[in-house]
């Protein structure tokens, strides 16, 4: 009877051992995730890379040489510009929102105060207002009898409006405004994260404000700067909206060339080229920061 | 946090002063586009003219009498709903799975959750433009909600687990062993701190999907309301458009006052409370 | 839900229990058995495995090998809601969203329990802790010592056979902490509840336990009433984890019942064989700082040489004295603050150091 009763409570105390090792608890929460995730994000990269290489699915198959789409983007002058201005836009908006980001995210962590919660307001303004209405927002101040041309021309600093509109300016001062928000917030993140005693360590130690910034408050604020970075870098590099409406055809950007190779020209595996072209972009800046990142910040990982 | 006044030696209050002005300026500059789009919904020209021209409703009535908007509203009303619903049931899922230390595949969850926040939604739309057939699916309402709501799972799973972090797993063990069982636990004690979270991340959902262009540029047939207004604004930029944007506007308004006890300032700007 | 003692002379047994994390063993082979009623107290450095063995006659772990008993039943597969015990956590534990009436009468309410019942003993519980007019505030609402009272008040009220509490009072500032010993002790002799405590403070240990074990890697390695641990440490490990212990290289003469001590010091005595655990002809000699005297003159078998005191430290009711004896510092804890002749001691005085035999330790 007793070893009976032993061999029950051992056959359950393997299965909880199971459950112990196995335990199965984490994939029943992600089960909805990663049932969308898969065919809605997983899938559709996978895709895009196959129908670049070896056509198929909404296009014939292709037989052959596997390279000949890639071979056609890269070798056309106009396609190389495409990736030269997408880069220099993303390199140009980034760092644009890091100078206006750092002392709006600074004085909201340091000195706001009261103007804390108007501030955080004024940040999700851009994400909350659609799209749509920024870039009519935009397009009144930068037409040519819009805010701006309205200014310089009563103070009589130009004689005829300045084309801004449909101009890279435009698309410029737009994206940085779409953008920003995704700087600021990692920032207000990192630099809440500081402990206001390091400041006061520094000056005690002799470090005049602009010292103090450089040598305690940035170096902290690094993983914020880099997240930041990170999102606003890869938001342009992929950013249609912008490029298309308030931008210029003289000046091509990658996703509105995708768009126009796939759905307007049907022109599917060159699109899927360029996608995977812009992919790669992503993924390598993505994976070079974070490799960095890891070597700058040692120090992060160990508090 | 802030430092009182009296506190401050000079070259403090100099740096405050400069940091304040850039603040009044980035302000400035984020606000000024959304106030030149109402009170140019106002003006009684045909023209986009600064500063607007006389005052009539006329580009209300227009943009109301305009059949392609008002489906347009109601097609990413319905797609933002169902794509809010799916990320708050998908991203708390997630959080509640990554809040656990080791688990086989954490790290390949991780990067389930992060990748559609950083990689470029204009790949995905492609992509799923090339699978849809696969699928059996049409462009339109299915693909849309499901497409869009990977990336709003990805907002929820954040700010819940930005929920986690003042956490104490201790209370968790508290409950249990006061007798509560798992689902209780869940219920009584987890879900109601977390709930904050949720709430912020399924109404960040709802906003990017209403909002979204890269995607549905691909999944739908150009029936949301942001493509709508983008292929209006192509064709002609009227103040109609001002009208629509201005009508947003008050939307989000309503949205904001509604949501805001539930959206504290402190877990919006991921400042903790020392 | 009361049994009589007869019936389970063991309350709780803990039977050959090992759990491991890797390759660490938090805690390795531990056996033990709790009468109903006691008050037992882990007590050991950070890292001995005291937490863990809480954790798992609480449920949160499993045991690797062992058995868990209560009441002469294996607990082992039992999920914590399934054992009758509850915790009173180091940082609380409060839940945040509930006021204190809810906190308290939570595990009532999950027991599914009728809600008159409920609210009664939530104000039982509240009243005993001294709580009342508290009820409808929130935990972010109270003081430290509220919290605390809180806590203890909330695992009460599901009447656990078993209160655990782990490093309770150990975020409280010191004073609050020694209050709270005295009023937690009275409490659970009160109740006569069986109560298992954890904590790395020896004062607070025999503060309030019946019996404390000592634990050590993972060990038991000493168990007993605290003036029993205290008198008879086993182990050098006890010794010195139980206050402030001074050393000194000495060398012994086996002299049959008792042993003879000499330093080149001037210290030199005969004591009794069953307090060494020292098994060669030269040991060091361990004494308590608070077992150290001062004198003026020279005392006949121990303290033949004079020291020079290097400082004194007032520290209300005693005097903590660095003495430094030849290459040795020895720190002593005594209520005296004069010499034998009367005058006030002062750092570079000449000063001899007396003790009592038998409470010196020798060990390897």
């Amino acid at each position: 009877m007793s070893t009976i009763a032993l061999g029950e409570t051992d056959i359950r105390s393997r299965i909880w051992a199971w459950l112990d090792r196995w335990r199965p608890e984490p994939l029943l929460w992600s089960a909805p995730l990663v049932v969308i995730s898969v065919p809605f994000f997983i899938l559709p990269l996978v895709a895009i890379i196959w129908v670049s290489f070896f056509g198929g699915l909404v296009t014939a198959p292709r037989t052959g040489n596997f390279l000949a789409s890639y071979w056609a983007i890269v070798s056309e002058g106009y396609y190389l510009s495409v990736y030269a201005n997408t880069l220099g836009t993303a390199v140009g908006v980034t760092a644009l929102t890091f100078v206006l980001g750092f002392p709006l995210a600074y004085f909201m962590v340091r000195w706001a105060g009261p103007w804390l919660p108007w501030l955080i307001w004024i940040l999700y303004l851009p994400i909350i207002v659609s799209v749509v209405v920024r870039v009519f927002g935009w397009m009144v101040i930068t037409a040519d009898r819009g805010l701006i041309n309205q200014i310089l021309v009563s103070l009589t600093l130009v004689d005829r409006p300045v084309r801004l509109l449909y101009e890279i300016e435009a698309m410029t001062l737009a994206m940085v405004h779409r953008y920003l928000p995704l700087m600021v917030l990692p920032l207000v993140n990192a630099i809440g994260k500081i402990d206001m005693s390091m400041d006061r360590a520094a000056s005690s130690l002799g470090a005049g404000r602009m010292r103090v910034m450089t040598s305690i408050t940035l170096p902290l604020a690094l993983p914020g700067i880099f997240a930041g970075t990170q999102l606003v870098f890869a938001s342009v590099l992929s950013d249609f909206v912008m490029p298309s409406l308030l931008g210029t055809t003289r000046f091509p950007m990658m996703a509105p060339a995708i768009f126009e190779q796939s759905v307007q020209l049907l022109n599917w595996m060159p699109a899927a080229a360029i996608a995977s072209v812009l992919l790669i972009f992503v993924v390598a800046y993505l994976l070079l920061t974070t490799l960095t990142y890891r070597r700058f910040t040692r120090w992060a990982a160990l508090g | 946090m802030t430092l009182a006044k009296s506190q401050l030696y000079a070259g403090e209050r100099a740096e405050r002063r400069w940091i304040g002005l850039c603040t009044a300026f980035v302000s400035f500059y984020l606000v000024l586009p959304i106030l030149m789009a109402i009170a140019v919904s106002f003006t009684s020209r045909s023209r986009i003219q600064f500063p607007p021209v006389g005052f009539s409703w006329r580009w209300y009535e227009a943009a109301l009498a305009n059949r392609e908007f008002v489906d347009g509203l109601v097609m990413s009303t319905l797609i933002a709903t169902g794509s809010a619903i799916v990320s708050a049931l998908a991203g708390t899922g997630a959080a509640m799975a990554l809040r656990l230390r080791a688990f086989p595949a954490r790290t390949g969850l991780q990067l389930l959750v992060g990748l559609p926040i950083a990689l470029p939604a204009v790949v995905v739309g492609l992509g799923l433009l090339f699978l849809l057939p696969t699928y059996g699916l049409k462009q339109g309402l299915v693909p849309a909600v499901l497409s869009h709501a990977v990336i709003g799972t990805s907002y929820v799973t954040y700010l819940v687990g930005a929920s986690f972090a003042n956490f104490d797993p201790a209370i968790e063990r508290a409950s249990l062993d006061l007798g509560a069982s798992r689902w209780q636990t869940f219920r009584l004690i987890t879900l109601p701190i977390i709930r904050p979270g949720i709430i912020t991340g399924t109404a960040f959902a709802f906003l990017l999907s209403f909002d979204n262009v890269s995607l549905s540029l691909f999944v739908t047939r150009g029936e949301t309301l942001p493509l709508k207004l983008m292929q209006h604004i192509q064709f002609i930029a009227d103040p109609a458009i001002a009208a629509v944007s201005t009508m947003l506007v008050g939307a989000s308004l309503i949205f904001l006052i509604v949501f805001r006890r539930a959206l504290s300032e402190r877990q919006l700007s991921g400042l903790q409370r020392r | 839900m009361q049994t009589t003692a007869a019936e389970d002379p063991h309350h709780l047994e803990v039977v050959g229990v090992s759990k491991s994390y890797g390759d660490l063993r938090a805690v390795d082979d531990v056996g033990l058995a709790v009468r109903r009623g006691e008050v037992l107290c882990f007590l050991g450095p950070s890292g001995c495995g005291k937490t863990t063995l809480l954790n798992l006659i609480a449920g949160f772990e499993r045991p690797d090998r062992g058995e868990i008993r209560l009441l002469g039943q294996r607990i082992n597969d039992k999920p914590p809601n399934r054992r009758p015990t509850a915790m009173v956590f180091q940082s609380y534990a409060l839940f945040p969203h509930m006021s204190v009436a809810e906190n308290v009468g939570y595990g009532l309410r999950v027991r599914g329990e009728r809600a008159d019942v409920t609210a009664a003993r939530t104000t039982e519980c509240l009243d005993l802790l001294k709580l009342s007019g508290l009820e409808k505030r929130y935990p972010g609402e109270l003081s430290g010592g509220q919290r605390q009272r809180v806590a203890v008040a909330r695992a009460l009220a599901v009447r656990p056979e078993i209160l655990l509490l782990d490093e309770a009072l150990s975020a409280l500032d010191k004073n609050l902490r020694e209050s709270m010993q005295v009023e937690l002790s009275l409490l659970l002799r009160e109740l006569g509840i069986t109560a298992i405590l954890v904590t790395h403070d020896q004062r607070e240990a025999f503060a309030l336990a019946d019996r404390v074990v000592v634990m050590n890697a993972g060990r038991i390695v000493q168990d007993g009433r605290p003036s029993d641990l205290y008198a008879n440490p086993k182990s050098e490990f006890v010794l010195s984890f139980l206050g402030h212990v001074n050393r000194l290289a000495v060398s012994l003469v086996d002299r049959g019942r008792t042993l003879a001590v000499e330093a080149p010091e001037g210290i030199a005595f005969e004591c009794s064989r069953q307090r060494s655990w020292a098994r060669a002809d030269r040991g060091t000699l361990c004494l308590r700082s608070t077992d150290i005297m001062v004198a003026g003159k020279p005392t006949e078998v121990h303290g033949r040489n004079p020291g020079t005191l290097r400082l004194g430290s007032f520290l209300g009711s005693t005097q903590r004295y660095v003495v430094e004896l030849g290459a040795t510092e020895f720190v002593l804890e005594t209520t005296e603050s004069r010499s034998s002749d009367g005058r006030m001691l002062q750092a570079g005085d000449k000063v001899f150091l007396s003790f009592s035999p038998d409470r010196c330790f020798l060990t390897d």
